[in-house]
């Protein structure tokens, strides 16, 4: 019985830490997948960091906010099917990782939805892009600088 | 003979020479010499004798044993389910990311292909980010001109407006 109890106990830490890393997990998935496209940038600079941003909001310009990394994966494709499965891949990503939705933004066909998760030390900022034939995800993290 | 009696005496008594004692034993081991009255002790010193042909045994120190005690299965199941355990957390949480790893500050795969010239990589990385971010500030173009205009569309701002100027009449009237 004690056996049992301690392999449940490690099976749900292990998986509780695992979920929690869904949406990185697929960057790294699909990161050399010749129908994708994959940018990682160490620390973007602050101009960088305005674009990132553009109007949405008046956050990113925070100073106490740091970047810490962004990327960004492109898949290029007619394949509908590949399409539907690659956004639900996200969508179920986002959803374990307990993202927040900030904002839905719906221009015809195109769709831009804004996520965001919080904790003590950083601000992670995920834009997720579906066009017709073009999905991108781009996924900012912020560290928090202390004050 | 009285001289073995006397002998025996002391000997009984603990009070024999050891001179005395070997005459005895030699006077008991020789089979015929020995008088009836003194069959009674020839057991005794044949005993002696036998004593003394008693080898003692060899004395075989036995090899030392590892003193290593047995460990329970279960504990060893035990120990080796927690260190694995430890290692996976380990990995999971702190994963070898390739991305850290790396002293490039750009990592760029196009169609599954890696660029390794740091120029180029840093090139299509800004392009990139830099379409995905025109993509995003287009869909929220809308949205701010939208508000914009509901900005300028407030009543209470109108109104505001509207009274500065019938007030600034008023004044140039009077």
């Amino acid at each position: 019985m004690k056996k049992i109890l301690t392999i449940m106990c490690m099976a749900l830490t292990f998986g509780t830490t695992l979920s929690a890393q869904q949406l990185e997990k697929l960057f790294d998935k699909y990161m050399e997948d010749e129908r994708f496209n994959y940018v990682y940038q160490k620390r973007a600079n602050m101009m960088d960091r305005l674009a990132d941003m553009g109007n949405m909001e008046g956050l990113s310009m925070e100073k106490s906010l740091e970047s810490s990394g962004r990327q960004m994966l492109t898949l290029n494709s007619t394949d509908i099917v590949l399409d539907e499965n690659f956004t639900k891949e996200v969508e179920n990503a986002l959803k374990s990782d307990k993202y927040e939705q900030v904002s839905i933004v719906r221009n015809g066909k195109n769709r831009v939805e804004t996520y965001e998760k919080r904790n003590d030390k950083e601000i992670t900022k995920v834009s997720f892009i579906k066009n017709p034939g073009n999905i991108i995800i781009t996924l900012n993290r912020y560290a928090l600088r202390n004050k | 003979m009285n001289n073995i009696d006397n002998i025996l005496n002391n000997y009984f008594e603990g009070a024999s020479t050891p001179d005395e004692e070997k005459r005895l034993k030699e006077y008991f081991r020789s089979k015929n010499n020995v008088l009836p009255q003194h069959e009674a002790y020839r057991p005794l010193f044949a005993a002696f004798d036998k004593e003394k042909q008693i080898v003692a045994p060899q004395f075989i120190i036995p090899v030392k044993r590892s003193k290593r005690k047995l460990i329970p299965m279960r504990t060893i199941w035990f120990s080796a389910t927690s260190i694995a355990a430890t290692i996976l957390l380990i990995f999971t949480l702190f994963p070898i990311n390739r991305n850290t790893s790396s002293d490039d500050d750009y990592l760029v795969y196009i169609n599954g292909k890696a660029i390794h010239n740091p120029e180029k990589a840093q090139e299509y990385a800004n392009k990139m980010f830099t379409q995905a971010n025109e993509i995003i500030r287009s869909s929220y173009e809308p949205f701010v001109e939208a508000n914009m205009i509901q900005e300028e569309l407030d009543a209470d701002k109108l109104f505001d407006k509207l009274s500065q100027k019938v007030n600034n009449i008023n004044s140039i009237n009077q």
